[in-house]
């Protein structure tokens, strides 16, 4: 049976405290937080952050990947593929399916249904399924409270699943409740009593009602209930009309990192798996023009799965935005002052396309006569100048320390100074000249571990450069320090 | 390999002030800095017979220089090679005239960063041409040369504070120097505290650990050694104009440790070889290095070997490199008080070894000087172009 051979989620380093918003425009109380992409992340590189934590979790156990699915209603661009960017950064082959599940809050479980269409049609055919969205909401809007940023990904397929996929049910429904035009920047939304009761709920409820009918399952057959949530309470009202008791719900992480978009089922889907054990039946059900739902089983594989802790250590390595003003300009929603410097100079098409083994794909050479490592990829060795003799290296997945840094606040445009210019040398060998970036100051000391993390360097004239930088390795270590330091708070 | 050393003669310098040149151009610079020339070689400049330009923002071809000298139809050709532009225009018209090509040469280095509106100078891009290195992110300088001091004082296992003390030594010895050389950008005495105290640019280097942004120009007119008599009776002999260039390993390879510059220590080998140094601490008289960064002059001291590694802060703190002390580096305040207009800053340095060799150099002037050496820096740490070049007053 199809299921989910691995899972994961990714939550962006920054938050912002809901009362950071409210207060800013001296409204009432506001409950939790939300997540906030930094400023070098977009829809893209949130979503290869969470491939890339899937495929590593799966790597023992997926057998050879058919395609691509990405889903969000944020994509970078209008006119061109999202999927096949995030396979560069995933550096995955070229002769597997890519294709946008966009428009949609319902997109990632469409790219869900679309990739169990695909595995069904071939027993050895693998699927990841990337669901990543960035919404915004109009500053001084309910939205923008509610709206959280964060991926995920699902690796789909027949075989080694950690949770099959018993039944699913699926309904569109034309209704005027969010929206965004291609001039809109911002969500846009009819009164939310007229979406909620005459959309979401009714919908929502109708599309699982369906499918508990038609697999004869019973609310308390039922071990999570995982229910998309527009505004952190209205699934409450969904549950209790099926006659769900609302401890069967399954945290929609609405307060910790907000409505997460095309992410937010799948977010809640992975935080109910980590709970999860072997023999427990989950339902799944999102919403957006319509509504799906899925019955998941989960089998004893869960216990293995090596990213069952991946989200509890983002949840825990976070980084409040003191201000609102911040926030604002993370998402470039005040002017300010451009450097007195030359412009960089514009993505060259051409360039990008040539250098994409070293840019995107993050692959380093290592000299097949002395074994010296190279990054960016050397046609010259550095060490024996052989020529044109390297063996390719896959540095992405790599850790590596820093060797020195020098943290800038004053010279390179940053909402969130510092920027930490820094020279790193990966444990297997080779060194990588980069920038840093998710960083707590307090914890820069020559030594720091890092990780490798895909961004957008820089936009120009609508061109989005993306490339590869380090951030402080997200540990179990760094989340227990981490956790105290909230307890302590 | 037999050099060129004691093979061409300075016959002529000049010197434009350095500083906020609102009131000049490109033009008046070269202009300012070349006419001087010519008045100290008493030469016309019909005489020139061969010239080069280095310059790396301000000009575009060799035009730039033959338009407004209006030198005509002469062989001239600009050159650029990062910080060490100016040094590689000498060490170009110097090449011509050791070989005979001609027998009078005319370097200039010369930048106008004042009419850019920058803030410091653009980030480098760390590899090949501007355009075709889409994958490396630039490094503006002060966080490439924070990297090399805060992976210095961690190797030696130095308190980043005594670190920063230390280095702002060097920022009150070049500001108390450059206070009294008339053409420096900046004429003002610091004090320990004044340079400990300042606005970081970045950790550990605080505004006195950075040069400044100035424009300038710089020229030498050259001859064959053997005919510099004919136009004065205290010439300046080159004996080694060295440049080492890395292919930026050291931003690649694990093995670079980012407490020197390798090209510094290749130049310099090159530079004793040719110019038959044997114990520089002993030999040289006076020193003008590439202090860009405060913690660059420290790693210089090192890397040209008149300290041991490692030992620089003690020989700071017992002035070695004071005016006073055994070899006095910097005399004229160096780039901390001239600023960097790129193009000019390796001519400066000469023009400053220059005078101390004739005996002109003023306030400044050290005892006796027989030797002086000039050292220019380009790129940053992994990843430089490394210049040295020697003079002295005699031949042999």
């Amino acid at each position: 049976m199809p299921g989910i051979i691995a899972y994961s989620a990714y939550i962006p380093y920054y938050r912002l405290n809901r009362e950071t918003i409210s207060g800013a425009w001296s409204r009432g109380r506001a409950r939790g937080e939300k997540a906030v992409a930094s400023w070098d992340e977009d829809t893209l590189t949130l979503g290869v952050s969470a491939g890339l934590d899937c495929l590593a979790a799966a790597a023992a156990v997926a057998e050879g990947l058919s395609g691509l699915y990405f889903a969000t209603t944020t994509s970078p661009y209008k006119e061109k593929q999202t999927a096949a960017l995030a396979a560069g950064a995933l550096d995955l082959p070229a002769d597997i399916r890519t294709c946008d599940f966009t428009g949609s809050l319902r997109s990632a479980t469409q790219a869900l249904a679309g990739a169990l269409d695909t595995t069904a049609a071939g027993p050895g055919n693998e699927v990841l399924v990337i669901a990543g969205d960035m919404r915004q909401g109009a500053p001084g809007s309910t939205l923008e409270l509610q709206l959280g940023d964060a991926a995920c990904a699902l690796l789909v397929g027949n075989n080694e699943t950690l949770a099959d996929i018993e039944a699913s049910s699926h309904r569109n429904a034309d209704i005027l409740d969010y929206w965004r035009s291609g001039e809109d920047r911002f969500v846009r939304s009819w009164e939310e009593r007229f979406g909620t009761s005459i959309g979401y709920s009714q919908v929502m409820a109708g599309t699982i009602k369906t499918l508990l009918a038609k697999t004869g399952y019973q609310p308390a057959d039922i071990t999570q209930v995982i229910i998309y949530t527009p505004d952190g309470r209205s699934q409450v009202e969904v549950a209790r009309r099926l006659g769900f008791d609302p401890a069967q719900l399954a945290d929609t992480l609405f307060d910790t990192a907000g409505n997460t978009g095309s992410a937010a089922a799948f977010l809640s889907l992975a935080n109910a798996l980590d709970r999860a054990r072997p023999g427990d039946r989950l339902l799944l059900a999102s919403y957006g023009d319509g509504a799906d739902a899925f019955i998941l089983k989960v089998n004893e594989n869960i216990n293995a799965f090596l990213g069952r802790h991946r989200l509890k250590a983002h949840l825990a390595t976070k980084r409040y935005l003191d201000t609102y003003e911040k926030y604002l300009s993370f998402r470039d929603l005040i002017p300010v002052e451009a450097p007195r410097l030359p412009d960089p100079f514009p993505p060259s098409a051409p360039v990008l396309w040539r250098e994409r083994e070293g840019l995107v794909y993050l692959h380093g050479g290592k000299c097949t006569r002395c074994g010296t490592i190279h990054y960016p990829p050397q046609r010259i060795c550095a060490n024996c100048q052989n020529k044109d003799s390297f063996e390719t290296m896959k540095l992405a997945g790599k850790k590596g320390r820093l060797f020195t840094y020098a943290s800038d606040y004053t010279l390179t445009p940053n909402p969130d100074p510092p920027t930490v210019y820094c020279c790193v040398d990966l444990v297997d060998g080779g060194r990588m000249q980069t920038v840093m970036t998710d960083v707590d100051p307090q914890k820069l000391a020559i030594g720091l571990e890092v990780e490798m993390t895909f961004r957008k360097i820089f936009s120009y004239k609508g061109v989005h450069r993306y490339g590869w930088k380090v951030r402080p390795a997200v540990t179990a270590e760094q989340t227990e320090t981490e956790g105290q330091k909230q307890a302590a708070v | 390999m037999r050099g060129i050393k004691d093979q061409v003669a300075i016959i002529g310098m000049g010197c434009s002030k350095f500083g906020e040149r609102w009131d000049a151009g490109v033009d008046d610079l070269i202009i300012e800095a070349v006419y001087e020339a010519y008045a100290d070689a008493n030469i016309e400049p019909k005489d020139i017979q061969a010239a080069w330009l280095g310059t790396v923002f301000s000009g575009f071809t060799a035009i730039s220089l033959t338009r407004p000298l209006q030198l005509s139809y002469i062989p001239v050709t600009q050159v650029e090679n990062l910080c060490a532009t100016g040094a590689e225009a000498l060490r170009a018209a110097a090449y011509a005239v050791a070989a005979g090509a001609c027998d009078m040469a005319l370097a200039v280095g010369v930048e106008k960063l004042k009419d850019t509106g920058w803030t410091g100078l653009p980030a480098a891009p760390l590899g090949g041409s501007q355009i075709g290195s889409a994958g490396e992110i630039p490094v503006p300088a002060p966080p490439g040369f924070a990297s090399l001091a805060n992976r210095y004082f961690h190797h030696y296992g130095i308190d980043p504070r005594e670190g920063k003390k230390t280095i702002a030594q060097i920022a009150v010895k070049n500001h108390r120097n450059g206070n009294l050389a008339p053409k420096a950008h900046f004429h003002r005495e610091i004090t320990l505290e004044e340079a400990l105290n300042a606005p970081v640019v970045c950790w550990p280097l605080g505004l006195y650990d950075c040069c400044g942004v100035s424009d300038g120009a710089a020229v030498a007119i050259l001859v064959p050694a053997s005919k510099a008599k004919d136009y004065r009776r205290d010439p300046i002999y080159l004996k080694a104009a060295a440049i080492s260039v890395g292919s930026r390993q050291g931003l690649i390879t694990s093995d670079y440790d980012y407490v020197h510059f390798e090209e510094n220590v290749r130049a310099a080998r090159m530079a004793y070889q040719e110019a038959g140094i044997i114990v520089p601490l002993e030999e040289l008289s006076i020193a003008e290095v590439h202090d860009c960064f405060t913690i660059t002059e420290m790693v210089i001291y090192e890397d040209l070997g008149w300290c041991p590694r490692g030992q620089a802060k003690s020989y700071i703190e017992d002035g070695v490199f004071t005016r006073e002390g055994k070899l006095p580096v910097n005399t004229d305040g160096g780039l901390k008080c001239f600023g960097h207009p790129l193009g000019a800053s390796g001519l400066r340095m000469m023009y400053e070894v220059y005078q101390q060799l004739q005996g002109k150099a003023g306030a400044r002037q050290v005892q006796n000087p027989r030797l002086g050496l000039t050292h220019n820096l380009g790129g940053s740490p992994g990843m430089a172009i490394s210049s040295v070049q020697v003079a002295g007053n005699e031949l042999g």
